[in-house]
């Protein structure tokens, strides 16, 4: 009755409830009805199953067995039930009914709940009103003022509660107006706070209609504002865990208990969220919160409260959503000001004693930093970084840390000598990701069990029953838990190894009976706490290699097994030839052109090999895959499983990248890993001996740093020889489709037969009809998932202008389906690392499943454009680069002064710029393995390779009076004019003037993409032109809005007088509607020059909005993403800003105020 | 999974054996060893290559002295 498969359909139901809401979201408002059905759902379940127990004791078979019946439809609703109402209770805080204003003959309010603190109301226009009504709210509040020390520190009581003294108060709101025209729905914040409210009253209203009062949830989003220079918040809180230590900042994990706002204002009780608070290390007594002893206290600080960023570009990453993900809804970031108190201040007890957070919490914390004191004392940097990453889940302290390889180590690499060329800046973490190893540094399921397997062979060595040590492996399991950080993947794997060694001890199962139960059990128990990480890379990654271990591996294996003599033989040498085409030409390898051909060819010599084999010819059946040893060959048979069932659909769905190396680097990392692991964690609690044990662990870090060593090679080998393409990013419907592949693969055999079964019962005997049905079903499967992989081509033209910091990508669709895109964006070497053309603008095109364009323009050699180029041309198909006349023949190994001398303005410009366009241009000799544009353009060239792979490219320098991909569409012609730079014209060779002008036309529509000329150049355009050749209804500003202007900080003036001359000039002739700046913060392109282009900036958008209205301004940072359609008539603007704002729905908001972008 | 203790058993012995062969080869680790021995772990080369990193955990489990090794944004 109770049996393990009803706990395993409870926990996937449940599952599946989760889903269910994720898709179809109910109004929060129906959380109250919604938690009946689920309680009413259980009981029903609960007493089914007690009925049916007490049938099978009492021997009443039959009944038992109808109660078994009833119970599993019970189990489904109960499950279903729970998972949905379990989800949008979490994914948001609804605002509480109070009561309502029913205007009549006797209007009057009519109460339908009180306030249980301190909170603000607002009312809501709820159905159509005759006339305005204006409201006016009565009541009390209870002003908190925390009771301070005399340092000024807000104080807690000995039980840790924070002291207020409370004033209370009559309070009287505002005269709210509700007006009539307004539509149903809309809300009307009351400004003043309410503890009590003792009445509404009605100035004056029509005679019908209804508004009802809200009570506003105190939860901390709803105190969350966006933007800059917003008042600050004070925040009584506590340190809720392990504080997050960089070398550059700290970040503070706090749980808020009380938030005053607005500044001055009253203190509201905090009803739920936490926030995540960065102290830069100019605040004073930061090391007192750099540290692990900071978890636990309790502080008091004030900021300003912010929310992450949603996505900035479509299909980017969602930070905000992420965060909340974890429950963290707001931001604030503290600084040391000036004058006056710090900005965060730690509270101590009466007493004078910190306070503590949970005290295994505490000691797990305290031992991870002795273990990794003994680890900095044993084993060398980086090294240490790489054990600390994968034994204690110090994932932070490897960022930024560069490979082994690098420079920075060379001291040591001098001595010794070694193979690999100087250059290397490669970092740890990124090699691990193209490698395909980077699962590693993410505590989950292989940590986990490889520290279950040496505490069971430490026990088993000192002769301890099992029954006695599985309890301590299970609470040294939740230690590990807690100093790596308790991510989704880790608590799975704590959850599913302790319900293992529960059953192998007390019950002496096997280890598959136990999978099979604790898959879904750890499932249900992270989704029941945490039910919004369903779809978190963490959770899906690592139930998705435990799910294909459990699945995959055995049908894998018995196909591995099947190869045999020609066969076998046939396989090695086809698995040998791919991972050389993938090494030597990944390209090659990706096209239908190169893989159907193959797959034919494959298909045809196994049929073949297999005949010649019947008869007897070729390679003996005994050279087989039972050659390779037991062990060895289960565990390819894993690896083969995994790879199946988790990194091809899951890596492609989350990352868009598949790491080519990943199937080979894995068959060495994960035995290696094992050995890192254990003596990280051996030699590190064998350092605490006191006398012995450090020259112990001394010994053991030395061995270790010698392993680490081959992984660290073997990570940095990986990811140079193996690409690390992009992928089109599959939509839901190919990663079900493929799961449901997969599943055939798993259980063929059962549904062969009974599929043949089926057959001869109700079609006859006969093959046919089960191979017909078979083949119906798989090019139903397949054809949908064919389908999934095709782009969406926008009707009429399409620009998407991406959001990229201080820089330019913009993605030009013609309406015959052509891709051009124009710059991509800036590379940032130091500091942040941050590359925009592999973060933003590749996976971008992934995103919208396009590998190929037609059309590549480099606009101008500026950094903040042409940087990105050369990652392009390394990921994605081209036809055709355009640039500039000044980047004509541009060739790999080009001196510097060669470089230069294409300029003739090149000693007017910032040494700096110059530089770092050389660099990204042409190349870097002391970093020769930076990728650069002209040496990425030569290995496009027309070999025989890249031809038959469609890889080779054609580069071409354009000037004004070209057009580019002409061609006629629905509503007029399409095609990219070129108006600059004149042939022959002084700016021809100008750095900046030089650059390409643009003209996108389709039918009456066009936009104007103006490079970055300068001032001078900006008239001069103007000049050149008529104006029904510049006219254009979007135009970029040029240079950014930021053509230099070193002055302007002194002389405001002049720089006005000049954009009045020409940039209004260009502006007359152009005449747009709209101005668009691709701007962000300039420091990482300008460096020191940064402050001033920003002042120049604020002098360009004053200019176009003082010309052309507020509205007309769009810019890439404070908009986002811009996305531009139109039919060749009318246009559509639609900014990424505006849909992170819409989307602030039902689903996402937490309050019913909708606060952030 | 009792089978397991001999191979950890194994593996220890073997890493201790390649310590000891790390520890005579490499400079830096017998500095480290001689560091020490004097009582002096901060002086160990191998410490000093970890100082930038989690610099809050010192060598003596102090807490450190406060400093402000700011990075500008």
């Amino acid at each position: 009755m109770f049996s393990q498969n009803k706990i395993i359909f409870f926990c996937y139901a449940y599952l599946v409830g989760i889903a269910l809401a994720m898709s179809a979201p109910v109004d929060p408002a129906g959380l109250p009805l919604l938690r009946l059905i689920t309680g009413v759902a259980l009981t029903a379940c609960a007493l089914v199953i007690a009925a049916g127990l007490h049938a099978q004791r009492t021997d009443q078979d039959d009944r038992a067995a109808a109660w078994s019946r009833r119970a599993w439809w019970c189990i489904l609703v109960a499950s279903l039930t729970l998972g949905y109402t379990r989800y949008i209770s979490a994914n948001s805080v609804p605002d509480t009914r109070l009561g309502e204003v029913v205007l009549g003959a006797e209007s009057r309010y009519v109460p339908q709940g009180t306030l249980p603190d301190t909170c603000r109301l607002r009312f809501q226009k709820s159905g159509p009103l005759a006339g305005d009504v204006h409201l006016r709210l009565r009541g009390e509040l209870d002003a908190r003022v925390p009771v301070r020390d005399d340092q000024g520190r807000a104080t807690v009581d000995e039980s840790g509660r924070w002291r207020f003294s409370l004033a209370p108060l009559s309070i009287t709101s505002d005269v709210i107006t509700v007006r009539a025209a307004d539509a149903d729905g809309t809300d009307y914040v009351v400004p003043q706070p309410f503890t009590r409210l003792t009445g509404v009253d009605i100035v004056s209203g029509p005679t019908q209609g209804v508004v009802t009062v809200f009570r506003i949830s105190n939860h901390i989003s709803s105190f969350v504002r966006p933007g800059q220079a917003q008042s600050p918040v004070t925040i009584l809180g506590h340190i809720s865990a392990d504080p997050l230590v960089y070398d550059f900042k700290t970040v503070l994990p706090v749980t808020p208990e009380y938030v005053q706002y607005p500044a001055g204002g009253p203190y509201f009780r905090v009803e739920g969220g936490d926030i995540q608070v960065t102290v830069q290390p100019t605040v004073s007594n930061y090391s007192s919160y750099a540290r692990t002893e900071a978890y636990g206290q309790d502080v008091e600080f004030s900021g300003e409260l912010t929310v992450a960023r949603a996505q900035p570009n479509p299909g980017g990453f969602n930070a905000r959503r992420f965060m909340q993900n974890y429950n963290v809804f707001g931001l604030v970031s503290l600084y040391q000001p000036r004058s006056g108190p710090p900005p965060i201040q730690l509270i101590p007890r009466p007493d004078g004693r910190v306070t503590h957070g949970n005290r295994l919490v505490e000691f797990s914390l305290a031992l991870r930093d002795d273990v990794l004191r003994v680890i900095k004392q044993t084993v060398i940097f980086p090294h240490s970084a790489f054990i600390g990453g994968v034994t204690l889940g110090l994932r932070y302290g490897l960022q930024g840390v560069e490979c082994m390889f690098s420079d920075r180590y060379r001291h040591v690499w001098q001595k010794e000598g070694h193979v690999h060329g100087p250059g290397c800046e490669e970092t740890i973490a990124d090699e691990f990701k193209e490698a395909g190893v980077n699962h590693v540094l993410a505590v989950s399921g292989l940590h986990v069990t490889i520290i279950t397997a040496m505490l069971v062979g430490i026990f088993s060595m000192m002769r301890i029953p099992r029954q006695a040590y599985v309890p301590l492996i299970m609470l040294a399991l939740v230690i590990f838990a807690i100093i790596t950080g308790a991510r989704p993947s880790t608590l799975r794997a704590v959850i599913m190894n302790s319900l293992f060694l529960m059953t192998w001890a007390y019950m002496d199962q096997s280890l598959r009976s136990s999978v099979l139960l604790g898959v879904p059990v750890a499932a249900f128990l992270i989704l029941l706490h945490n039910p919004l990480v369903l779809v978190d890379p963490s959770f899906t990654l690592s139930f998705g290699a435990i799910l294909s271990l459990g699945l995959l591996t055995t049908p894998s294996l018995d196909l591995l097994q099947r190869l045999k003599g020609n066969q076998f033989v046939l396989a090695v040498v086809v698995a040998i030839g791919v991972t050389w085409v993938g090494i030597v030409h990944w390209a090659l390898l990706v096209t239908p052109q190169f893989l159907v051909p193959l797959t034919l060819l494959v298909v045809v010599l196994f049929k073949l090999g297999g005949r010649l084999q019947q008869q007897g010819i070729g390679i003996s059946e005994r050279i087989n895959y039972g050659l390779i040893p037991e062990g060895m060959g289960a565990f390819f048979g894993a690896q083969f499983a995994i790879q199946l069932g988790m990194m091809i659909p899951l890596s492609v769905f989350y990352f868009s990248r598949w790491p080519f190396a990943g199937a080979y680097s894995n068959l060495i990392a994960i035995p290696l890993i094992g050995v890192n692991v254990q003596l990280g964690a051996i030699g590190g609690l064998l350092g605490l001996i006191p006398g012995v044990g450090i020259y112990l662990a001394l010994l053991l870090g030395a061995a270790n740093w010698f392993f680490s060593c081959v992984f660290l090679w073997l990570a940095h080998a990986s990811s140079e020889w193996w690409p690390y393409p992009f992928i089109r990013r599959p939509g839901l419907l190919f990663v079900g489709t493929y799961y449901i592949l997969c599943a055939w693969f798993i259980w063929r055999r059962p549904i062969a037969q009974w599929l043949e079964a089926t057959c001869q019962r109700r079609l006859g005997s006969g093959a046919r009809w089960p191979r017909l049905i078979k083949g119906v079903v798989l090019v139903a499967i397949i054809v949908p998932l064919l389908m999934d992989l095709r782009s969406e081509k926008p009707d009429g033209l399409r620009l998407q202008f991406l959001s990229v910091g201080y820089g330019s990508a913009v993605l030009v669709e013609s309406p015959g389906g052509k891709r051009i895109l124009v710059d991509a964006g800036f590379v940032e070497h130091e500091r942040g690392r941050r590359n925009e053309a592999i973060r933003t603008v590749v996976p971008y095109l992934a995103y919208r499943s396009i590998r190929h364009l037609d059309g590549f323009i480099v606009s101008s050699p500026r950094p903040e454009r042409a940087a990105g180029a050369s990652h392009v041309l390394e990921h994605v198909w081209i036809d055709h680069v355009f640039v500039p006349p000044t980047l004509a023949g541009l060739t790999p190994g080009e001196s510097f002064d060669a470089f230069s001398a294409r300029f003739t303005d090149a000693d007017d410009l910032e040494p700096s710029i110059l530089a770092m366009s050389y660099e990204e241009l042409v190349g870097n000799a002391a970093r020769p393995r930076r990728n650069a544009f002209a040496p990425m353009l030569a290995k496009r060239g027309p070999t025989w390779a890249n031809r038959w792979a469609g890889w080779d490219t054609k580069v071409q320098a354009v000037q004004a009076g070209q057009a580019l991909f002409e061609e006629q569409g629905p509503q007029g012609r399409f095609r990219i004019e070129v108006l600059n730079p004149v042939p022959g014209s002084p700016g021809e060779r100008s750095f900046d003037n030089g650059s390409l002008v643009l003209r996108v036309v389709y039918g009456d529509f066009a936009v104007l993409l103006t490079g970055d000329l300068q001032h001078d150049a900006e008239g001069e355009l103007a000049a050149r032109y008529a104006p029904e050749a510049l006219r254009a209804q979007i135009m970029t500003i040029p240079h950014r809005g930021t053509a230099p202007a070193p002055w302007v900080s002194e002389f405001k003036g002049p720089l006005q007088g000049v954009l009045r001359q020409q940039l209004g000039a260009l502006l007359d002739k152009v005449q747009p509607d709209r101005v668009i700046a691709e701007y962000g913060s300039a420091r990482p392109v300008l460096g020191m020059v940064a402050r001033t282009a920003q002042q120049t900036y604020e002098l360009s958008k004053r200019f176009v909005e003082d010309r052309l209205g507020a509205a007309a301004w769009l810019s890439t940072d404070r908009d986002l993403a811009i996305t531009i359609t139109s039919d060749g008539r009318t246009y559509e603007v639609q900014t990424q800003a505006e849909l992170n704002r819409a989307e602030g729905g039902v689903e996402d908001a937490v309050s019913d105020i909708a606060v952030g972008l | 999974m009792e089978r397991g203790a001999q191979a950890l058993v194994k593996m220890m012995l073997a890493s201790l054996l390649l310590g000891l062969l790390v520890l005579f080869i490499h400079p830096d680790y017998r500095q480290a060893f001689a560091a020490l021995r004097k009582g002096e772990p901060e002086q160990s080369p191998v410490w000093q290559t970890n100082e930038r990193y989690y610099t809050e955990i010192t060598v003596s489990a102090e807490p450190p002295a406060e400093h402000h090794d700011v990075q500008p944004e």
